[in-house]
């Protein structure tokens, strides 16, 4: 199951689940349910829906378990009554059915009360390609963003004023779907909702060389000031949950820019995997259901993880089973 | 202004200014004011006095100007009618003054949206550790958790990635007003308060990692920096923000630390590598500032008085800023 933020032609927003080449409204599904599968009385049941898939990512995933049941038991009754070429209204009126054409998809979390924790070197090719002194084992570096450094697929990044190179990462991105503390590896991924995909802009000048030098120490301070520009991190378009993703250590990336393939990675080179990030970080930091965590950009030696972009440049990352993210670098 | 953020004897978070060692509920007063001063209908101004002055500080500060203009409507207004010994209630009964020990204060912002801590923002750090300093006009920066965020009295829990905890105190600079590409000409213009900030670290998650030295072996302890620093309760911030016009020059604020009573850090703001308005500048350039972010400037300290101070679980410490505040904690397992 695949699930987005989005808008419609009114201008509301709403979530939605991908339907073959289309995406159905999920607040509207499940009060069409309730009243045609359960019988409950339709102005009772628009109220019910929107409590149990609440038009806020966020809040869906906050309530974990059980907002993942009410996900499930609704994206399989839309999948089963949903019919190609026809469109379905809840009993109140709302449409739940849309062509993607039809609809503007947004950053799949846009509420802004979250955190997001970025981390870097989680891949050998750093190492290798750039000298990079990796952190020790069982570690990675971690830096945090904003939510105002977000934006959805399809959204412009903005040059910055203070970097005069700028690079892009492919990473994968996991969206924690449970509170938790010292979460051991081997319970891990009881708290993951699911995968999205990340590009990651660095405002790569802004650490002058990060190689060897008595100059690298100070490189290092502007780890956090030189990711956490506006707009510098597109995020989207779809969460994968976590049931449709069957190994998250084998999924391949891909960066594009105009077109041409500048890195690539899998999953299984990762330093950390999912579940060792998930035991590393919350040893003293509690996560939270919405956290959003970026595991690392991608990369091979042949294909390294970080690629220039420049203004005019449109960026694609791809990650699969999750799909393709779309954004253009504007002045 | 004294503002602070409070739990009444209902258990209901409230925003409060200090006056006379009491506790004064800004949103009861206003609505006091609107029904006595303005003639509005008693209905009418509770709505309008929950909008205006809201409970919630961040909501406050996030109406800027309008919010400030009315906040010095209401501290007017509580100065011509506050008096001691005598209780006052709104027009629906909300109580306006308390006595302190009545009220649980809270970290003023207790829905403290962002936190932006700057690091190795004094010289003596370079003595104190070999580290590198970084270059004139530039300096650390990483974020915390809000998570991290703690209130007055409220106890610090010992983390398990290391052994060794340091403190440091430092000016917190709250901003008012949203801005981005903001000049240091202009910088004062976004505050909206100073608090005093407690900021902790796990030194063994840094230290292990060989964060001092020179070279590529310092590398790899700027990557833990902010996993160091950002435990669950490593931020302690309060108790009142003190408005910038009772702050004459952010740059001359003496500050302590002391560990159960004895003195262990001792320094002022004027020791700052980067100052206030170069850290806005800094920060703003391209990165958008909302109002009640919080920008905790960086620990201070002297030769003498080193700018760490390293506490174990059962100790109190306290971080203070001269004219701004006094914030005790307890260290617990």
């Amino acid at each position: 199951m695949k699930v987005a933020s989005f808008t419609s032609h009114g201008g509301d927003l709403r979530i939605g689940v991908k339907v073959g080449d289309g995406i159905a409204d999920l607040t509207a599904a499940l009060e069409k349910y309730l009243v045609d599968e359960g019988g409950t009385d339709p102005a009772y049941a628009i109220e019910v829906a929107a409590e149990r898939l609440p038009n806020s990512m966020l809040d869906l995933i906050k309530r974990e378990e059980e907002g993942q049941a009410d996900l499930r038991l609704t994206a399989a009754y839309i999948s089963r009554v949903a019919q190609k070429g026809k469109t379905l209204f809840s009993p109140c009126g709302d449409k739940i059915t849309y062509g993607l054409e039809e609809v503007t998809l947004l950053t799949p979390v846009p509420q802004l009360d979250r955190r997001i924790f970025n981390l870097e070197y989680n891949y050998p090719a750093y190492e290798k390609v750039y000298g990079t002194i990796p952190p020790k084992d069982g570690t990675t570096a971690m830096f945090m963003m904003d939510p105002e450094t977000i934006s959805g697929p399809g959204n412009a990044i903005k040059w910055p004023t203070t970097a005069t190179e700028v690079t892009s990462a492919v990473e994968l991105g996991i969206i924690v779907g449970k509170d938790g503390k010292r979460i051991p590896e081997s319970r891990a991924l009881d708290h993951v909702f699911g995968y999205t995909i990340v590009n990651d802009l660095t405002g790569i000048s802004i650490l002058r060389g990060m190689g060897p030098g008595d100059l690298c120490l100070p490189n290092g301070f502007y780890f956090t000031r030189a990711m956490i520009m506006d707009t510098f991190q597109p995020v989207g378009p779809f969460i994968a949950l976590k049931d449709e993703i069957g190994n998250p250590q084998a999924l391949k990336g891909e960066l594009r820019v105009n077109g041409k393939a500048v890195s690539k990675g899998n999953t299984k080179d990762m330093r950390c995997s999912v579940a060792k990030l998930i035991e590393f970080l919350s040893q003293d930091i509690t996560l939270q259901a919405g956290d959003l965590i970026s595991t690392g950009a991608m990369g091979t030696d042949a294909f390294p993880p970080e690629a220039s972009v420049v203004v005019g440049d449109t960026i694609e990352a791809e990650i699969t089973e999750i799909g393709v993210l779309r954004n253009s670098v504007v002045a | 202004m004294r503002l602070g953020s409070f739990r009444n004897h209902s258990g209901d978070t409230r925003i409060g200014v200090k006056m006379d060692g009491q506790m004064a509920d800004l949103t009861a007063a206003f609505e006091k004011y609107l029904v006595q001063e303005c003639g509005v209908g008693r209905d009418f101004a509770v709505e309008a006095a929950y909008s205006r002055m809201p409970t919630s500080m961040l909501a406050l500060l996030r109406r800027e100007e309008e919010g400030w203009a009315d906040l010095n409507t209401v501290y007017d207004y509580l100065r011509s009618t506050l008096k001691k010994d005598a209780v006052l209630f709104s027009p629906t009964g909300a109580k306006i003054n308390y006595g302190l020990p009545e009220v649980k204060l809270l970290t003023p912002i207790p829905e403290m949206y962002r936190v932006f801590n700057i690091g190795v923002n004094a010289d003596i750090f370079a003595d104190m550790e070999g580290v590198t300093p970084p270059e004139p006009g530039y300096t650390c920066m990483f974020k915390k958790t809000t998570r991290a965020i703690l209130g007055p009295e409220d106890e610090i829990k010992w983390p398990v990635t290391g052994q060794e905890v340091a403190s440091e105190v430092e000016l917190g600079v709250i901003m008012g007003k949203t801005g981005k590409g903001i000049s240091q000409a202009n910088a004062l213009d976004y505050v909206f308060g100073y608090v005093v900030s407690h900021d902790l670290v796990v030194m063994d998650v840094l230290s292990k990692a060989h964060f001092s030295g020179h070279g590529p072996a310092a590398l790899p302890g700027a990557y833990y920096i902010t996993l160091a620093k950002t435990p669950d309760d490593f931020q302690p911030v309060g108790p009142f923000i003190v408005t910038k016009d009772e702050v004459p020059d952010c740059q001359n604020i003496n500050m302590e630390f002391r560990i159960n009573g004895e003195l262990k850090i001792k320094g002022n703001t004027a020791t700052m590598r980067v100052p206030v308005r170069r850290l806005i500048e800094f920060l703003s350039a391209d990165m958008t500032f909302l109002p009640g972010d919080l920008i905790s400037s960086g620990g201070q300290g002297t030769k003498e008085y080193m700018p760490h101070a390293f506490p174990v679980p059962g100790d109190t410490v306290e971080a203070e800023l001269e004219n701004i505040g006094l914030l005790r904690n307890y260290i617990v397992a």
